[in-house]
């Protein structure tokens, strides 16, 4: 049993100067109230610290200790915090200090590589070298379970990943909740007997080698066995290397999380840049059809001087056409009446003329030549030079393109239009990121995009490797066989010895199975009964838990609750960790942040009720909303064991005083 | 016409400005169209330009004598067309170039 008996901060976060908190030694309720900054999940990860030596902030992300020297007193040159965790375990005390200060005495730090970091752990009063205090401390509280003593309500979602097959954090869960269970226990005697198991079968072959005649076939097995376990080294090989690129993704991820906001941002960025790209594209597909549109540009210039002085040409051919005809009429009739004056006779009514006329036609008919040479002349040359003219003018004649060298200059003023505004969009963004930040995010989501394909490649590795193992080991077993039928009565100790570890594996791998199934039952049942505490809905009957540690409300009707209020999920969660601290080998505190913050009134009241009955030593941090003060202390009585508040000195500053009256 | 230009040439202003013309004329010939039709609308009377350096032969500009002929047309009077050709040219961009530093940009659609 782990019993924490006191913390003491130095220049932690907001815990400025040494403030210590004594936990109680009864078994029973201790509260710290503290409204929102005052340091309840730094104190969370004073704790998380003093024992891991690592601070995981939400979404998993490692912060780095600088962040955490108190602002106030760095700035009064103390550059150093500290945190001392006193606790007892299976009756022995133990003193664990953790200590972040600057490498080099007397130097101010810059960046976290200016500081050394120092842990020390002092068993009934000795100090432990560090391989023995990591061994103590994992055996302590190994960090792999620490999630269900220590932890952030805010969190709790987070189990219902244990519903959804193939979840990551749903595995991690898991693994944690079958390392709080014992279960690896059981799992590492099944690993050494497979050891002793091959050793064994080892024996048997060296000893048929050494015969002659199962000399080649003791051989044979041999090789085999060096295969088997070639495959075998090589598959847990890039097993381990798998689960490390899954747990650096991981990392990844919850950082790409914690930079959400930012990472959306990102993505909103670069999908306008893919836009502007595009627009780009189609700017420059524009630009080629108006250079080829305006290759046309002179014509639509010109068109309404062309179409003027073709009007006016037409004009001028029409005149000089009717000036030619009016001349071939005059010579005509000039001629006709020159025959007139010849004959005496009218060539039109063949009557004589008479006296006088001929004077009269004389005068006519030099007005008539005169008219003929007036419009006659040089009119044949001047017609064709109109003519031609207009030629010249209808053969550059076309559509006048200035419609269409206006859409295209629209078009394209509209797209410009459109970039400089996306452009616009683009700098709001940079204005509203950090850029540093966004690098970051980059480079994270393309760090992440890697590991992804590394895993995926391990995993093709992983298949085949284990596609060889298996063959392998059939090929073994034949072998086997066939030397257990040849040397009947021969090597008959490694044979015993042999068969006495596969039936020693067999029982341990059955035991797995066995051990984690009565385990979900008794965490099943456990985990309901708590669940009916709990819950204010009186229709909710029992939980049903999956492979995985999923647990899924049932009603009374039998049917099961799959969609579930975050309240609910809360709950469920709640109860899954009571049944775990039933059913785990090791006993300790709990200590909650935050627990309340979905729960209604009715549910908050369940659960403080329930808290004394999780474990014995339970710790609550929570803001004045969360957790009514005064319902508190009725409902838990005798067993509220002590008060603290967080009172705010300053934004930088908090003092942690006992006793529950909080400031404003 | 026999003693009309072979070639034609832009006076070094012009020669400068008619670079800034590409884009969004695809050629500097395309542009130097647009800038004698510019003139011609304009009422510019033909004349002659001094101090050009050759840029086109007149093949090159007028490999059909379109151009030619609609001068001739326009301008019946003329015995040396792509000399008024040239001209125009010249006339034209001299004329863009003052829009453009007035509207402070190349604004196609109010010169056509």
């Amino acid at each position: 049993m782990l019993h924490f008996n006191s913390i003491t901060l130095e220049n932690f976060g907001p815990y400025k100067g040494q403030q210590q908190i004594e936990f109680p030694e009864q078994a029973g309720v201790g509260i710290i109230y503290g409204e929102n900054m005052r340091g309840k999940t730094t104190l969370l990860n004073a704790i998380r610290w003093a024992l891991f030596g690592e601070i995981l902030g939400r979404g998993e992300r490692e912060i780095s200790p600088e962040e955490l020297i108190n602002w106030e007193s760095k700035e009064e040159g103390n550059h150093s915090f500290r945190v001392t965790l006193e606790f007892e375990f299976e009756g022995d005390d133990y003193q664990l200090i953790r200590e972040y200060r600057p490498k080099t005495e007397g130097v101010e730090p810059n960046n976290a590589e200016d500081y050394t970091q120092d842990g020390f752990l002092r068993e009934n009063g000795t100090i432990l070298g560090p391989d023995e205090q990591e061994q103590r401390l994992n055996t302590i509280l190994p960090r792999q379970i620490s999630r269900f003593f220590l932890f952030d309500g805010e969190l709790l979602q987070q189990y219902q990943d244990l519903l959804v097959d193939q979840s990551e954090m749903g595995e991690k869960i898991r693994l944690a909740i079958e390392r709080i269970l014992g279960v690896p226990v059981l799992k590492n005697g099944r690993t050494d007997l497979r050891t002793l198991l091959d050793e064994a079968e080892s024996a048997v072959a060296d000893a048929a080698s050494k015969k002659a005649e199962t000399e080649e076939l003791g051989s044979q097995i041999q090789a085999t066995q060096e295969r088997v376990k070639g495959h075998r080294n090589e598959v847990e090989k890039l097993k381990s290397e798998r689960g490390n690129l899954v747990d650096k993704r991981n990392k990844k991820r919850a950082e790409l999380e914690n930079i959400e906001g930012i990472q959306t941002q990102i993505e909103r960025r670069e999908s306008i840049e893919a836009e502007i790209e595009q627009l780009e594209e189609r700017l420059e597909r524009k630009e080629e059809k108006l250079e080829d549109v305006l290759s046309d540009a002179w014509y639509a210039a010109l068109d309404p001087v062309l179409q003027d002085r073709l009007e006016e040409l037409k004009d001028q051919r029409e005149k000089l056409h009717q000036g030619h005809i009016d001349t071939q009429v005059a010579d005509e009739l000039a001629q006709r009446l020159e025959t007139a004056s010849r004959t005496g006779t009218c060539p039109v009514c063949d009557q004589d003329l008479e006296e006088g006329d001929e004077s009269h036609l004389t005068d006519e008919i030099k007005s008539l030549r005169e008219t003929a040479e007036t419009d006659g002349g040089s009119q044949g040359e001047e017609y064709d030079d109109v003519v031609r003219a207009i030629g010249s003018l209808q053969d550059v004649q076309r559509t006048n393109p200035k419609e269409q060298i206006n859409d295209v200059l629209d078009d394209l003023a509209s797209i410009r239009v459109d970039i400089a505004a996306k452009k616009d969009d683009i700098d709001e963004i940079n204005q509203n990121i950090d850029e540093s930040e966004a690098k970051r995010a980059t480079s994270l989501r393309k760090d992440e995009e890697k590991l992804t394909k590394k895993i995926g490649i391990k995993e093709d590795a992983i298949d085949s490797e284990q596609e060889k193992l298996t063959k392998a080991e059939e090929n073994l077993d034949k072998l086997q066989d066939k030397l257990d039928r040849m040397s009947d009565g021969s090597f008959t100790e490694e044979k015993e010895r042999r068969k006495l570890y596969e039936d020693l594996f067999d029982i341990f791998d059955k035991g797995v199975s066995s051990y984690r199934d009565e385990l979900r039952d008794r965490v099943e049942e456990d985990a309901s009964d708590i669940f009916i505490e709990l819950t204010t809905e009186p229709e909710y009957a029992r939980l049903e838990i999956n492979e995985n540690y999923g647990l899924t409300i049932v009603h009374e009707s039998g049917d099961r609750i799959t969609v579930r209020s975050s309240g609910a999920e809360h709950v469920v969660a709640l109860a899954l960790m009571g049944a775990l601290q039933n059913n785990a080998p090791l006993k300790g505190p709990i200590i909650m942040d935050s627990p309340f913050g979905r729960l209604d009134s009715g549910h908050v009241r369940n659960v403080v009720e329930a808290l004394p009955n999780l474990t014995d030593q339970v710790l609550l941090l929570v803001y004045r909303d969360e957790l009514d003060q005064q319902e508190a202390r009725e409902i838990l009585g005798g067993q509220l064991r002590k008060e603290y508040s967080m009172r705010r000195e300053s934004a930088r500053h908090t003092k942690l005083v006992e006793g529950g009256e909080i400031d404003e | 016409m026999s003693d009309d230009k072979t070639t034609l040439g832009l006076t070094p202003e012009n020669q400068d400005f008619i670079d800034e013309l590409e884009p969004p004329f695809g050629s500097g010939l395309d542009a130097a169209r647009f800038a004698m039709a510019i003139a011609i609308r304009e009422g510019a009377t033909p004349g002659e330009v001094s101090n050009t350096n050759t840029v086109w032969n007149r093949g090159t500009f007028d490999g059909d004598g379109d151009f030619r002929d609609l001068v001739v047309a326009l301008y019946p009077e003329t015995n040396a067309p792509y000399r008024d050709i040239e001209y125009f040219i010249n006339k034209g961009l001299d004329m863009i170039r003052e829009h453009k530093e007035e509207s402070k940009s190349l604004n196609l659609q109010e010169l056509m």
